[in-house]
């Protein structure tokens, strides 16, 4: 505020503002273009985006797409061509694998992975910090989800598990959490399937997200001690 | 006037996953209740308890949930995939004789 007070006072009245004070041109432009960046910035993160799901699995057959859109443009759009469940899963479990035997490999290579597990173990924040940090995590979180506004939600979901009873259950706990997150405004269907195991189904979501909020809400969790205290340690800067 | 339409009640009888407490083998035979509004979503479901088929080593018994002793024949009226179950213990135990 003092600072846009100086800006506006140096624009109105040029020939020095403050008697025995002068500011050099080149300074002012500065403070003008830093002005005109910050302005530019607010306005950029103050715009939403956009972004379209649509995602289904009908028998082992999985299908989706996304579209990411900013001012009406589309920055990035992806399909998923239907391909089977199984072999999604198959790769990500062949992934898996091939990154483990990488990393077993490199551990060979350099026959120091005590030292790599002494540092891993380093990294892993206390659980009295993660304790301290839960609340302000919490305000993270809930800021986070404040910042996304669901414009369409479409949810059908069947599902069924080994034993017809704790499909009953977990229904009642999806229900629940679907009750608590207020989706039953939304269009929101649970079907649960007591024959056998089954997961099917269908999600068409039009999210609108301002990085303005988000942002806000990383600043105001990195104002807290805590969560800067449990970065740090993960981080290893301690 | 739009016509109200209540919510049906659809019920079925399901056999629970195998309990095992040592050599028994416990088949918990449960009913369950699902509420379905008429374009067919379903809104919430509940579940009984209605018998238990115990299986030891020789012998088959059902219970009722109200703790009273049931046919073997009853309780596979009311959930026959039990059946194969109890067939499959039958044969089990059965002393083969050449």
């Amino acid at each position: 505020m003092q600072f846009l007070f100086l800006l506006s006072a140096q624009a109105s009245i040029p020939a020095a503002p403050f008697p025995g004070v002068s500011f050099p041109p080149f300074l002012f432009s500065a403070a003008l273009f830093i002005l005109f960046l910050i302005i530019l910035l607010f306005i950029l993160l103050a715009i939403p985006i956009h972004l379209n799901l649509n995602f289904s699995k009908q028998g082992p057959l999985m299908r989706g797409s996304y579209r990411i859109a900013w001012l009406g443009l589309t920055v990035r759009k992806r399909e998923v061509l239907p391909q089977h469940a199984a072999d999604s899963s198959a790769s990500i479990s062949k992934k898996d694998v091939t990154v483990e035997e990488g990393k077993a490999d490199e551990g060979r290579k350099t026959g120091d992975s005590r030292d790599e597990q002494k540092h891993a173990i380093k990294r892993s924040p206390e659980p009295n910090s993660l304790l301290n940090a839960a609340p302000a995590i919490a305000h993270l979180f809930i800021d986070l989800l404040r910042s996304i506004v669901f414009q369409k939600l479409s949810c059908r979901l069947c599902f069924g598990l080994n034993d017809p009873a704790e499909t009953a259950v977990m229904s009642g706990y999806l229900w629940s959490v679907a009750s608590a997150l207020g989706l039953f405004r939304a269009k929101v269907s649970i079907e649960p399937f007591f024959e056998g195991e089954r997961l099917e189904g269908e999600l068409t979501a039009e999210l609108k997200i301002r990085l303005l909020w988000i942002a806000k809400a990383v600043i105001d969790a990195l104002r807290e001690k805590e969560i800067r205290s449990l970065i740090r340690e993960i981080a290893g800067w301690d | 006037m739009p016509e109200l339409k209540l919510p049906k009640v659809v019920t079925e009888i399901r056999v629970c996953k195998e309990i095992t407490a040592g050599v028994r083998t416990i088949f918990a035979v449960v009913r369950i209740s699902t509420l379905e509004s008429d374009d067919g979503n379903i809104l919430g479901s509940w579940i009984m308890p209605r018998a238990m088929l115990i299986i030891e080593p020789g012998r088959q018994y059902a219970i009722d949930i109200s703790g009273e002793q049931m046919s073997i024949e009853t309780i596979l009226e009311v959930a026959p995939s039990l059946k194969e179950i109890v067939e499959k213990a039958r044969g089990i135990h059965r002393i083969r004789v050449d």
